[in-house]
């Protein structure tokens, strides 16, 4: 079987509107490239694979793989929610296979449901398969569920290799799990048939037992001293006994030396970075303080936001878009004044008369200083206060003070107290800058918000690759792991004893058997036909033989192994300054096999780099993966969508030299290739790979996905550009 | 009536809403508190049934509460704050053309005590009228985009989208 991914399309799959045909990425062998940003849809493409190999997705919420059902919600596209009542989404893929080519095809219906909490009710997921020869283009839709199954979980992809073919985020680091020894030996053990050879070996096993026993049989018959040939069998059948206890207690020793290995292995590398721990804790703690701050600003922010809409200072928000209004009322008030004046002027004329003084008449001031003196200025008269001289200019001067104003009507006061109010809202044209300003504020926050966030998730990878738990903020106690270290060393160095001891107990043992046997033969005689003892012997010969080739070919897979994961290891470090190691695989006296790294010179290298580290597992997977074939390529896709940036420029030019050497057909998601400055959006590095794909020097496609500039999170679609198909 | 008791006149009203609004006002306000985590919730009942008025004048629509229609109010005009925005629609209302508003503020002066109570009815039937719009608007909203209601801003972009549209 060699299956390969032809293509595979969306239909309202998260930010991919519309229906398969608008969004259909087709495939080739070799290598597949989605160049992508942060947020244009990697993920959420990836996320359309593990629809259709293992009917879920992972929610990048809450970092964590979840039902499809359960997240129909989420999945479907948020435009298409928006605009239609029903909702059709999923994901489609086509692979040929042997002589066959395959549709798959998953989807859900979502139905709008106002009765729902949710808001739509959601279908069961419907998968549809369609078979297609491509030697008589014969085409048949399989109904078996069965077989549906037997086609996407061994035909697309056998489940012993998801873990090998999958790859996505922080994922990377758990492909192979190199701290549990037994899962290297297990693997390697798939991937080498050494199974067929263990059954055998089981199967010798029962044939020498069975061949033991018809000997035995054979010898009691013949034997002349009945008594002395029971007692010699019960001697054996006690001898077998305590073998079989003692091989009992040989695994579960084993089991216990392994687990001690294991738990002291993991707690020297945790020791080893101590300092980067509480470097990387006190980090996150700084960060986290850091990020309830600005939480909280927001929170107070978008709080006081509906306040801002009645603030008297520096102005209600309410008041957005009413400039003039105020102008207009005091136009009008003023309109209004004038034409109280006036109706008071037509009602009294008279009144206005007699307030206006011939020409040459005394001003008030001189009219004031007339009454002071008691004499008249204009024929410099005396007169006595309160004669009627005095009273006339006394007259005279009041008069001017009768002007006629607009005290009497009603309700000036009203208005004026109205104006007086919201005179301070004249000038309301700065209510746009204060809102645009909080709007920026808020921006500010939320980007400062992410950036932290970005911050807390990888200074936590870096804090995890050094050992910490994320469960912890304090972390286990360094005291706790030395402790803990300490045990496992004592808990090694007791099985290792009771492991030799229990060795060579079944060494001793199986003499004592032998010297059994013999006296067994002896009390049979020459009566007992050769063959018995024939047939046993050659079974017995075979059970060695199968034993030690067992054994040469686990060494041979083992060194194989080693050579392999080296070689991709020198491969995909090749121009870092730093040493990273030599690659060293071997045998555990507990049937494992442990992998170490070494320096130039013999010394265990531990704790190094995210990149290192990471480096290592690929090697070592690259190294399995063509070792099960002979140097062959993988017969089934590798998809990933990892984080490579932590491997550095240098890492991912070698990867990409290296990945088509091992994988028939890789599909990857990458954001390392993109460059939001290129007018294609891909970097130098993408480019080259570009050409070489153009020139036909490397054989694959080469994708880029993009968002519309100004992203509107609700109804946002990815857009896919092909550069090479 | 004088000045000050025309205003006291003004001042004691409850400005009325629909009933089929309150469910509306309910989940909009905050009752007497301000701020908080919803963002949805801008203020007591008054601010709301303020931020309607602006609303519906914006809009332009007095749409005046039929007789018939079952209604609700709440506090007394004087007990709505800040009073100076109550100031603010008194003025809006009083700047509004002798046509709309059915008596000019001379004709105000000649009124008797009947006539200004009168006047002052017309002036809250406005009033509603303005808010009745505003309501309408923020329902349908509610109603049919509920997703916007999500955003911190809902309540400023609302008022952006009425002043600018007028503009436009």
């Amino acid at each position: 079987m060699a299956s390969v991914i032809k293509s595979i399309a969306f239909k309202n799959f998260y930010n991919f509107y519309g229906d398969f045909e608008n969004n259909t990425f087709t495939f080739s062998e070799g290598l597949n490239i989605i160049n992508a940003d942060n947020g244009m849809g990697k993920s959420k493409m990836y996320n359309g694979f593990l629809w259709i190999i293992k009917d879920m997705v992972y929610d990048s919420d809450l970092r964590e793989p979840d039902g499809v059902v359960h997240s129909a919600i989420k999945i479907a596209s948020e435009k298409a929610k928006n605009t239609d009542e029903v909702v059709d989404f999923g994901v489609r893929l086509v692979f040929e296979d042997d002589r066959k080519e395959y549709t798959i095809t998953k989807s859900i219906k979502l139905t709008k449901d106002y009765a729902s909490e949710i808001g739509w009710k959601v279908s069961l997921p419907r998968t549809d398969v369609l078979e297609l020869d491509l030697l008589t283009h014969n085409s048949a839709i399989v109904y078996d569920l069965a077989r549906q199954e037997e086609i996407i979980k061994v035909r697309l992809l056998s489940a012993t290799m998801q873990p090998y073919s999958l790859l996505q985020g922080e994922a990377i680091d758990n492909i192979v799990d190199l701290t549990d020894s037994s899962n290297l030996a297990s693997t390697v053990e798939a991937l080498t048939d050494l199974s067929e050879l263990k059954i055998i070996e089981k199967t010798c096993k029962t044939l020498y037992s069975g061949a033991d026993k018809d000997l035995s049989t054979k010898q009691k018959a013949c034997a002349q001293n009945k008594k002395g040939f029971d007692d010699a069998q019960a001697e054996k059948a006690n001898i077998l006994k305590q073998i079989k206890g003692s091989e009992e207690s040989i695994e579960l020793y084993k089991k216990e030396l392994q687990q001690a290995t294991e738990e002291a292995d993991k707690y020297k590398g945790i020791l080893a970075n101590t300092e980067k721990r509480v470097e990387y804790r006190e980090k996150l703690i700084a960060l986290r303080t850091q990020l309830g701050k600005k939480e909280k600003e927001l929170e107070s922010l978008l709080s006081s936001i509906n306040d801002n809409l009645f603030a008297k200072n520096p102005l209600p928000w309410l008041l957005y878009g009413t400039e003039g209004y105020v102008d207009a009322f005091i136009e009008k008030r003023g309109k209004y004044t004038e034409a109280m004046l006036a109706k008071k002027v037509l009602a009294n004329p008279e009144a206005l008369l007699a307030s206006i003084l011939p020409e040459g008449s005394p001003d008030d001031a001189s009219l004031s200083k007339m009454l002071d003196e008691c004499r008249c200025f204009v024929c410099n008269r005396p007169f006595t206060k309160d004669d009627e001289h005095y009273k006339h200019v006394e007259m005279l001067r009041n008069r001017s003070l009768k002007k006629p104003t607009t005290d009497d009507a009603k309700f000036k006061a009203f208005f004026g107290d109205i104006q007086k109010a919201v005179s301070p809202y004249m000038t309301v044209d700065t209510i746009f800058a204060s809102i645009a300003n909080s709007i920026k504020t808020q921006k500010a926050i939320e980007n400062e918000i992410k950036t932290i966030h970005e911050q807390i998730n990888t200074t936590l990878t870096e804090f995890k690759n050094y050992g910490g738990s994320e469960n912890e903020d304090s972390g286990i106690s360094d005291e706790n792991i030395l402790s803990a270290y300490d045990k496992a060393l004592n808990a090694i160095n007791l099985n290792q004893g009771y492991l030799t001891s229990a060795t060579n107990q079944v060494i001793k043992l199986k003499e004592d058997l032998k010297a059994c046997d013999k006296k067994l033969s002896e009390y049979g005689g020459a009566a007992v036909p050769q063959s018995y003892r024939d047939l046993k012997e050659i079974i017995e010969d075979a059970q060695i033989a199968f034993d030690r080739t067992k054994q040469r070919i686990y060494d041979e897979v083992i060194a194989t192994l080693e050579k392999k994961s080296n070689e991709f290891y020198q491969k995909l470090t090749a121009g870092n300054n730093v040493d990273g190691g030599k690659l060293s695989f071997s045998k555990t006296s507990y049937d494992s096999i442990q992998l170490k790294v070494y320096n130039e010179a013999g010394g265990e290298l531990t704790g190094a780099s995210e990149g290192f580290q990471r480096m290592k597992k690929i090697a070592v997977l690259m190294a399995i993966i063509s070792s099960k074939f002979g140097g062959g390529k993988f017969e089934y896709p590798f998809i990933a969508d990892a984080p490579f940036s932590a491997f550095g420029k240098n890492f991912i030019n070698n990867f990409f030299d290296t990945v088509p050497t091992v994988f028939k057909q890789c599909i990857i998601m990458i954001k390392d290739l993109y460059d939001v400055n290129s007018p294609q959006r891909i970097s130098e590095d993408g480019q080259e790979i570009l050409e070489k794909m153009k020139n036909g020097e490397l054989p694959g496609t080469f994708y880029v996905l993009t968002v519309p500039e100004v992203g509107d999170p609700v109804n946002m679609i990815t857009n896919i550009h092909s550069y090479k198909k | 009536m004088n000045s000050q008791e025309f205003r006291q006149e003004i001042d004691i009203k409850r400005p009325r809403y629909l009933a089929k609004y309150y469910p509306l006002m309910e989940t909009i306000s905050n009752k007497g508190t301000t701020g908080g985590g919803d963002y949805i919730k801008f203020g007591p009942f008054f601010q709301t049934y303020m931020y309607a008025f602006m609303i519906g004048y914006h809009l332009g629509e007095c749409n005046q509460i039929a007789g018939s229609g079952e209604t609700k109010d709440f506090a007394p005009l004087n007990h709505w704050k800040p009073s100076e925005m109550v100031d603010y629609i008194l003025m809006l209302i009083f700047s509004e053309s002798e046509d709309k508003l059915g008596f000019s503020w001379e004709e105000l002066e000649s009124m008797n005590d009947d006539e200004c109570k009168a006047a002052v009815s017309t002036i809250v039937r406005r009033i509603e009228g303005y808010a009745n719009t505003g309501l309408n608007y923020i329902q349908d909203k509610f109603n049919n985009e509920k997703d916007e209601f999500r955003s911190p801003q809902v309540f400023i972009n609302f008022l952006r989208d009425v002043v600018d549209d007028k503009v436009q």
